[in-house]
């Protein structure tokens, strides 16, 4: 694992907080300048696969919200942005899940972020970002990016190449404690150590494996051949876990997933896992359910 | 005659993310919005205007946030009081569509 040298200095410090703009002007942000989508309304893709159970819920791919600005194709494990249903507003910390495709060269101006555990997961392409941090960097498959809001930072994030689309996941989890100084952390992680294993690449923890984040969750990432099994234990038994399916077919504790179904599990102490086809992978975010 | 709109009162301690926070609201033809970025400047603004909805966002210091709690409570009994997090557009029309529809649920909530 290569760990990146960054700038971490937080913006309290540097005197950034003293902006130039005053309530009442008009500050471009291309974040918002989005094409307006008609309103999504609640349950508009109702979910009648559903099998929840005492301690579990069951999001199929295509029961997420969905929203194609041309540049920009997203699905929404939870509500977000003009997508809203009241039953997919988070799991225990967990808020946003998005599955993003961006254009070549096209992305996300630069806009603001307070208060939330901001991870970013490349899984195909190249995606540049570049923050009120001075951080500037260039993630790609096999990375990890995390960034704590806190007091508020402003970051750009766009497709690095012209030719090709990029795709990624966008996670947001509600931060243990508010307002804590901004941070920027990412990691380039060896993708073979997932390999019929459940790597760990997000932890609370700055001297532990993966990036840390300001919240008690940890996140693993496998990829497996058919008919692997393996079992995930909770690192706390008061929390829960949320599966998601990057790349085809796992039986979850009998719950038959397929790529980019999402399984939430509480109330457990470990989860079982079986690959039903060859390189099989998973994302496993395990997440305080008290917000 | 003009729909009545959702009156909202964003508090935050970032100038530019309050702004953005503002400006996102105020596109909204349902809703509008005035902001503070010091509590005296919040509590005056509740006193001159009748508001739907209080938006606590980034920054604001724990003790500040729990005397605003109690101040705009005491003042309106009926106030809608959240937790902005995020500070864009990506939680920011959920929020509020979820606190009003969690108000209008109530029993004697006012259409």
């Amino acid at each position: 694992m290569e760990r990146k040298d960054f700038i971490r200095k937080g913006l309290m410090g540097t005197g950034m907080f003293v902006a130039s703009a005053s309530v009442g002007n008009v500050i471009k942000n291309d974040i918002d300048e989005l094409k307006e989508l008609d309103v999504i309304g609640f349950n508009h893709l109702p979910n009648t696969e559903s099998k929840v159970k005492a301690n579990t819920v069951l999001h199929k791919a295509d029961t997420r919200g969905h929203a194609n600005h041309g540049w920009l194709d997203s699905h929404h494990s939870f509500s977000f942005a003009n997508y809203y249903n009241p039953d997919r507003m988070h799991f225990g910390v967990l808020r946003v899940l998005n599955d993003d495709r961006v254009d070549g060269g096209k992305g996300f101006g630069r806009h603001p972020h307070d208060n939330m555990e901001i991870i970013s997961i490349p899984l195909e392409g190249d995606l540049e970002h570049k923050d009120s941090m001075d951080n500037v960097a260039v993630i790609k498959h096999g990375d990890i990016q995390a960034m704590s809001a806190g007091t508020g930072i402003f970051h750009s994030e766009y497709n690095k190449n012209e030719d090709q689309d990029a795709r990624f996941l966008q996670i947001w989890l509600f931060p243990k404690t508010k307002n804590v100084t901004p941070r920027y952390d990412q990691l380039t992680l060896n993708v073979e150590d997932r390999h019929n294993n459940l790597q760990q690449v997000l932890s609370p923890n700055a001297d532990d494996a993966g990036v840390s984040i300001n919240q008690d969750a940890w996140f693993h990432m496998g990829k497996f051949d058919k008919d692997f099994t393996t079992e995930y234990k909770l690192k706390n038994p008061a929390n829960g876990v949320y599966a998601f399916v990057l790349k085809g077919d796992i039986t979850i504790e009998d719950n038959d997933l397929n790529q980019r179904d999402g399984l939430g599990i509480w109330d457990t102490t470990s989860i079982s896992i079986k690959a039903n086809s060859q390189d099989a992978e998973v994302l496993l975010m395990e997440v305080p359910m008290s917000v | 005659m003009e729909p009545v709109k959702v009156n909202i009162l964003a508090v935050g301690r970032h100038e530019e993310i309050l702004e953005t926070v503002l400006r996102i609201i105020n596109k909204s033809e349902n809703w509008t919005a005035h902001g503070a970025l010091t509590d005296e400047k919040a509590i005056a603004l509740f006193e001159e205007q009748k508001f739907d909805i209080v938006l606590l966002c980034g920054g604001i210091e724990e003790e500040c946030e729990a005397v605003l709690r109690v101040t705009f409570t005491e003042k309106d009994p009926e106030i809608i009081i959240i937790q902005h997090y995020g500070g864009g557009s990506g939680l920011l029309s959920n929020e509020i569509i979820h606190a009003l529809s969690k108000r209008n649920s109530l029993p004697n909530s006012i259409s």
